[in-house]
C-alpha cells in the first residue's frame, strides 16, 4: 500500500520528515519497504485491514503522535424523490452479502477529472477514467471501502439481485476478459445477466462513461472467503479484492457511498434521491474482550502502568471500561482474543523497552535423537574417507529419471512445478547426485562426493554417494565396497541386511555415456533408516598382543570362475585359533598364468595371546590351508 | 685491537654474504673461529697478555663477536639449506594438499546453530517434509481462504485416488511444533531444523527449497522478554559481541504478538551497503508469542503456559556467516564452492 504523505496531510497534522515518519511506523506498526520522495510503501500485514486506506493510516499515525485526525465532512443534498423508488435490490445469499447499498443519482455530467482528484489518484499509481471513476476509486482509498458505479439505462430492468452465478454465465468484466462463473461465485445481476462479480470487478457493459447520464453507486459488504476464492479460481485481483478478502469495517459502508455521491454531486451535478437503497440493516455489536494485566504483564515479560496500558488502548480507539472490558472500535473486526490487544499495548509501548530476561526454567534432561544424531556422525564418516558433501533439489524430472529407468507411478508427483524438473518427488538420491558427478568430472580428476537427504513415498532418509576416478573398474569397485563397509563397521550394527545396501555398482558404459562421463564410476545408495535403528555406539576393546605375531604371504593359481570370497572362507575354516587376519593384496591375469586362470595373492598373520608362536606351527597350519585350497577349489600354490 | 675486531665483523659479513655454498661457510668458520689459527680465537687466547683493564674492554667484545659469527653463520646456512639446493631435490615445490572431504557450509552452519541452541537446554527434533494442510497451516491458525496463506507459496503434492486431504511440500519447519506437542507436555525447549519448500521463481536471494530452523519454547512464564534476550544471545553467539539486534511488529497468524527480528548490518558495520539497502540493518527471523489456539491446538492450556516460537532462514545466516551472494550455490553441487568449507 502506498502512502502520498501529502494525501494524509489532509486528515492529519504531520510534522515529521516522510524518514522519520516511516521509521516511526517501522517500528510501532507495519514494514515500511521504501521511502520514496514523498511517498511510503508501506508492506501492511494481513491482519490489519484498516489500514489499506490513507484515513486508516491517519487513524494510526494519530494514535502514534496524538495528532487529531480530520475526517472529510460529509454534506449530500438529496432530492425529494426516494432512490427505491427507481431501483430494487434483492440480495438472496445475505451470508456471502451481509449488506448491499445503493444510491441513486440522476444526471449527471461525466467528464474529465479535476485536477487534484487526478493526481491523487496517480501518486496510487491509477490512471484517471473519467470523474464518476475516479470519484469511486478515489473513496476506495481514502476510506477503504471498495465502491462501484453502474450506468442506471444500461441496466436491464430496474432491479439488482446479489445471488451465486448459475452454471453457464458468463461476464465480460472491466478489464475486457470474459469469466466463465461458477456456482460458488457471487454475481450482481440485472434481469438479464451478470453486472458484476461481487467485490472484484465490475462488468464492461454497464459502466459509466462520457455518454452516461445516471448512475447508481454500490456500497457493500461481501464474505472475505468466498472473495478470495473467487478472485483465486479466476486468477483475477484488484484493490477491491484485496480489501474484501482482508476484512470489512461494517460502519464504512454508508459513509462511503455518502462521500461518493457527495462528491459526485459536487464534481459532475446531478440530483442523489434520497435514502440510500438497503435492503438489509448490518447489526453491528462492539465486540468486547477482557484485559487481564497480570496475562499482559507476564506475556510481555514487563510490568506496565495500568494507566498507560488505557493511554495506550484509548489511542488507538479502543474503549476501556473500569474493569478492563476493551471494546473493539468497528475497524478493527481482526481483533479475536486478548493475545491481539496486548500486541496493540506491546507495539505502541516499544519492543525496545522490555528488559533483558533470559529464560529460566527447570532443566530437563534432553533426549537425543537417534537418527539426528548418527545423521551427523554419518556425515562425519564419509568426510573422513575424502568424500563432499553436496545437497540437491528434492525434485526431479524426465530428464534424470529416464538414465535410471526410474517409473512415474512410483513417484510423488508435484501438482504445480514451476519447470519440468520439479515435477517428480525423488526416490532416489542417485540421478542428481550422478548429475553433479557428471559436471564436476569436468573440472576435477576425481569426484568424491555424497548426500544424506530425504526421499519420498515413503519418506525416509538414504545416503548415496558417487566416485568418478582414473583407476580401473576393479580397484574403483574394491574401494567403493571399501567405504560402503567401513560407514557399515562404524555404526556397529546389531543386525545386517544386504537389503539395506539398496545399490552398489559401477556404471555401464552404455551408462556412463547417458551421464556424459568418460572416467570410471561407482556408486552406491544405502536405506538410512532402518540402519540407524539398528545402530550403536561401539565399546570394544582388544588388548594388544603381548607376543610377536608370525606373518606369510601366499599367492594362489585358481580357475577364473573362482571367487575371492571362497578364498577367504577356507582360509578362515583352516586358519586354526591362532590366525589373526587376512589381508588380499593382489588379483593377477595375464603373463605367466594359464588363460583360464588367475592368481591370488594373500597376507596371513598369526599370534597367540599366551606364547609366542613357533615357525613350524605356522608351517604346519599353511599346510593345511594349501590342502584346503588346493582340494576344494583345485588351487596351485605359486612360488 | 678495537677497529681490528670491528673490521674483524666487517670482513666476516661480506664473506658470509658472498657465500654460496655449505662449503664455503665452513672456511669462514676455520678462518675465523678455528679451534688454532681462528682470527677470534687467536685475540682471545692474547687476553692474557693485556692489562686487566683491555682484558675488561676487550674480552666481552671478543665474545660477543664471536657469538655473532656463530649466529651469522648459522643464519646463513639455514638460508642456504632453504634453498636446498645442496640436498639433490627441490625444497620450496609447492606443499601437496591433503585429500579431504568437505562437509557442506548449511551441515556446518546448521551444526553451529543448533551447538548454541543445546548449549540453552533446546531438544533437536524432526518431522515430515510432505506435510498435510493440517499441520503446516489450519492448526497453526492459518485458515484456508484467508488471505495470511498468502505468505507462502506452496508446492503441492498430486492428489491419488484414495486420498482425501492434499499434501503439500511443507513451507515452513512450523508444522513439526504441533507433532513434537503431540508426543511431549510443557516445560519443552525445542528446535526443528530443516528442509523447507517455496514454490517461488528461483535467483539469487531465492531457493526453491532451503533451510530453516523453528524453535519453541512453552513454560508457565514464558515472556517476550525472554524471546528476545534468547535471540540476542543466540545472535551474539554466532557473530560475535558485536552483533546487535532490534525488533520491530509483525504478524505472523501462529504468533500474538508476532515481531520480526533485524541484526546490524556486519557486511558493512552497519554504516550502509548494498546488502543492507543502505539501512544498516539486515531482516533476520520471524518469532513471536505462541498463539493461544496454536497452543490450545497443542493441547497445552493457554491459561497456565505461554510459549514462544521463531524461525530463522539456515540459508540466510550461512550466506552472511561466510559472505556468500548466492543461495543457489549452495544446491548446484559446485565443488568449486563446496571445498572451500
Amino acid at each position: 500500500m502506498l502512502l502520498p504523505i501529502n494525501w494524509l496531510k489532509d486528515y492529519i497534522k504531520i510534522n515529521l520528515s516522510p524518514e522519520k515518519l516511516a521509521e516511526l511506523l517501522m517500528f510501532k506498526s507495519f514494514e515500511v519497504e521504501e521511502v520514496n520522495g514523498d511517498v511510503l510503501d508501506l508492506s501492511i500485514t494481513p491482519d490489519r485491514n484498516d489500514c489499506f486506506s490513507i484515513l486508516g493510516l491517519a487513524r494510526e499515525v494519530s494514535a502514534l503522535t496524538g495528532n487529531m485526525v480530520k475526517f472529510p465532512k460529509i454534506d449530500v443534498e438529496e432530492s425529494k424523490k426516494f432512490a427505491s423508488s427507481e431501483v430494487k435490490v434483492e440480495i438472496q445469499n445475505s451470508e456471502l452479502c451481509p449488506q448491499y447499498l445503493a444510491a441513486v443519482i440522476k444526471n449527471v455530467k461525466v467528464g474529465e477529472s479535476p485536477a487534484w482528484l487526478k493526481e491523487k489518484l496517480e501518486s496510487m499509481g491509477v490512471r484517471s477514467i473519467n470523474n464518476v471513476v475516479d470519484i469511486t476509486n478515489f473513496v476506495l482509498f481514502e476510506m477503504g471501502q471498495p465502491l462501484h458505479a453502474f450506468d442506471t439505462d444500461k441496466l436491464s430492468g430496474k432491479k439488482l439481485v446479489i445471488r451465486n452465478a448459475k452454471k453457464g454465465e458468463k461476464i465480460l468484466a472491466l478489464d475486457e476478459q470474459t469469466y466463465n462463473l461458477e456456482k460458488d461465485m457471487l454475481v450482481i445481476v440485472d434481469d438479464k445477466k451478470p453486472v458484476a462479480i461481487a467485490g472484484i470487478m465490475g462488468g464492461a457493459e454497464t459502466l459509466v462513461n462520457r455518454r452516461t447520464k445516471n448512475i447508481i453507486l454500490e456500497s457493500a459488504i461481501f464474505n472475505p472467503k468466498s472473495v478470495r476464492l473467487t478472485s483465486k479460481k479466476l486468477g483475477l485481483r484488484s484493490e477491491s479484492s484485496t480489501r474484501f478478502e482482508r476484512g470489512f469495517d461494517p460502519t464504512l459502508t454508508e459513509q462511503a457511498i455518502n462521500r461518493a455521491a457527495a462528491l459526485v454531486q459536487e464534481l459532475c451535478g446531478g440530483e442523489v434521491l434520497k435514502g440510500n437503497v438497503a435492503p438489509l440493516k448490518i447489526k453491528s455489536e462492539k465486540k468486547t474482550i477482557k484485559l487481564e494485566l497480570d496475562y499482559l504483564n507476564k506475556l510481555l515479560g514487563v510490568e506496565i502502568k495500568p494507566q498507560e496500558v488505557k493511554k495506550i488502548l484509548v489511542s488507538l480507539g479502543f474503549e476501556v471500561s473500569s474493569s478492563w472490558d476493551v471494546a473493539i472500535p468497528s475497524w478493527r473486526q481482526n481483533m479475536n482474543c486478548v493475545a491481539d490487544l496486548i500486541e496493540e499495548v506491546a507495539r505502541v509501548y516499544g519492543y525496545e523497552k522490555l528488559p533483558d530476561k533470559f529464560l529460566n526454567g527447570e532443566l530437563v534432561p534432553l533426549e537425543e535423537d537417534k537418527k539426528l544424531k548418527w545423521e551427523g556422525k554419518i556425515k562425519n564418516l564419509m568426510q573422513v574417507v575424502g568424500f563432499d558433501e553436496v545437497y540437491n533439489y528434492s525434485f526431479y524430472g524426465e530428464k534424470q529419471m529416464k538414465p535410471m529407468g526410474l517409473e512415474e507411478t512410483k513417484h510423488l508427483e508435484v501438482e504445480n512445478p514451476i519447470n519440468p524438473d520439479q515435477r517428480f518427488m525423488r526416490t532416489t538420491l542417485l540421478p542428481r547426485l550422478l548429475g553433479v558427478a557428471s559436471r564436476n568430472a569436468r573440472k576435477f580428476d576425481e569426484v568424491k562426493i555424497f548426500e544424506v537427504g530425504k526421499v519420498y513415498n515413503p519418506e525416509e532418509l538414504r545416503l548415496a554417494g558417487v566416485i568418478v576416478s582414473k583407476s580401473d573398474d576393479v580397484g574403483l569397485y574394491r574401494e567403493i565396497s571399501g567405504i560402503v563397509s567401513y560407514v557399515l563397521d562404524k555404526m556397529n550394527l546389531s543386525e545386517k541386511k544386504s537389503s539395506w545396501i539398496l545399490k552398489l555398482n559401477l556404471l555401464n558404459p552404455k551408462e556412463k555415456e547417458e551421464w556424459k562421463i568418460k572416467d570410471s564410476v561407482a556408486y552406491f545408495e544405502i536405506d538410512l533408516e532402518k540402519i540407524i535403528s539398528n545402530a550403536k555406539e561401539s565399546k570394544k576393546f582388544e588388548s594388544l598382543p603381548l607376543y610377536p605375531s608370525v606373518s606369510r604371504d601366499l599367492s594362489i593359481v585358481v580357475p577364473q570362475d573362482v571367487l575371492w570370497k571362497d578364498v577367504d572362507e577356507i582360509v578362515q575354516k583352516f586358519g586354526g585359533e591362532f590366525l589373526k587376519d587376512i589381508e588380499f593384496f593382489d588379483l593377477y591375469k595375464g603373463k605367466g598364468i594359464e588363460g583360464d586362470k588367475k592368481s591370488f595373492a594373500f597376507h596371513l598373520e598369526f599370534s597367540s595371546s599366551e606364547r609366542t608362536l613357533e615357525s613350524n606351527e605356522v608351517d604346519e597350519v599353511m599346510g593345511e590351508i594349501a590342502r584346503a585350497l588346493e582340494k576344494k577349489l583345485k588351487a596351485n600354490l605359486r612360488i | 685491537m678495537k677497529t681490528n675486531l670491528n673490521k674483524i665483523k666487517k670482513d666476516v659479513l661480506e664473506l658470509v654474504n658472498q657465500a654460496k655454498d655449505l662449503k664455503s661457510l665452513e672456511k669462514i668458520e676455520t678462518q675465523f673461529l678455528g679451534r688454532k689459527d681462528g682470527e677470534i680465537t687467536k685475540i682471545l687466547r692474547g687476553l692474557k697478555k693485556l692489562t686487566v683493564k683491555q682484558k675488561k674492554e676487550i674480552g666481552p667484545l671478543a665474545n660477543a663477536l664471536k657469538k655473532e659469527i656463530k649466529e651469522m653463520l648459522k643464519e646463513k646456512k639455514n638460508n642456504l639449506v632453504g634453498k636446498r639446493t645442496d640436498r639433490g631435490f627441490d625444497y620450496t615445490l609447492p606443499p601437496k594438499k591433503p585429500e579431504v572431504g568437505h562437509l557442506h557450509p548449511i551441515t556446518q552452519f546448521t551444526k553451529k546453530v543448533t551447538d548454541v541452541f543445546v548449549s540453552m537446554g533446546f531438544e533437536i527434533v524432526d518431522g515430515p517434509e510432505v506435510e498435510t494442510e493440517e499441520y503446516n497451516f489450519d492448526l497453526l491458525n492459518i485458515p484456508a481462504e484467508h488471505p495470511s496463506r498468502d505468505m507462502w507459496d506452496t508446492y503441492y503434492i498430486k492428489k491419488s485416488r484414495n486420498e482425501a486431504l492434499p499434501r503439500l511440500l511443507r513451507t515452513h519447519t512450523s508444522s513439526v511444533q504441533l507433532r513434537a506437542m503431540e508426543k511431549r507436555k510443557p516445560p519443552v525447549r525445542l528446535i526443528v531444523p530443516g528442509r523447507v519448500f517455496r514454490h517461488e521463481a528461483v535467483d539469487a536471494g531465492h531457493e526453491t527449497n532451503f533451510y530453516q530452523c523453528e524453535g519453541l519454547v512453552i513454560d508457565e512464564n514464558v515472556s517476550m522478554a525472554n524471546l528476545i534476550s534468547t535471540l540476542r544471545v543466540f545472535v551474539k553467539k554466532i557473530f560475535g559481541e558485536k552483533a546487535k539486534i532490534r525488533v520491530r511488529p509483525s504478524y505472523f497468524p501462529f504468533v500474538e504478538p508476532g515481531i520480526e527480528v533485524d541484526m546490524s548490518c556486519l557486511i558493512c558495520d552497519s554504516k550502509g551497503c548494498s546488502a543492507c539497502k543502505q539501512t544498516g540493518w539486515l531482516e533476520m527471523l520471524g518469532a513471536g508469542m505462541v498463539h493461544p489456539k496454536v497452543l490450545e491446538n497443542m493441547k497445552v492450556d493457554s491459561k497456565k503456559y505461554t510459549g514462544f516460537a521463531f524461525g530463522l532462514g539456515i540459508d540466510r545466516f550461512m550466506m552472511l556467516y561466510y559472505g556468500i551472494n548466492d543461495i543457489r550455490l549452495s544446491y548446484n553441487g559446485d565443488l568449486r564452492f563446496i571445498k572451500q568449507f
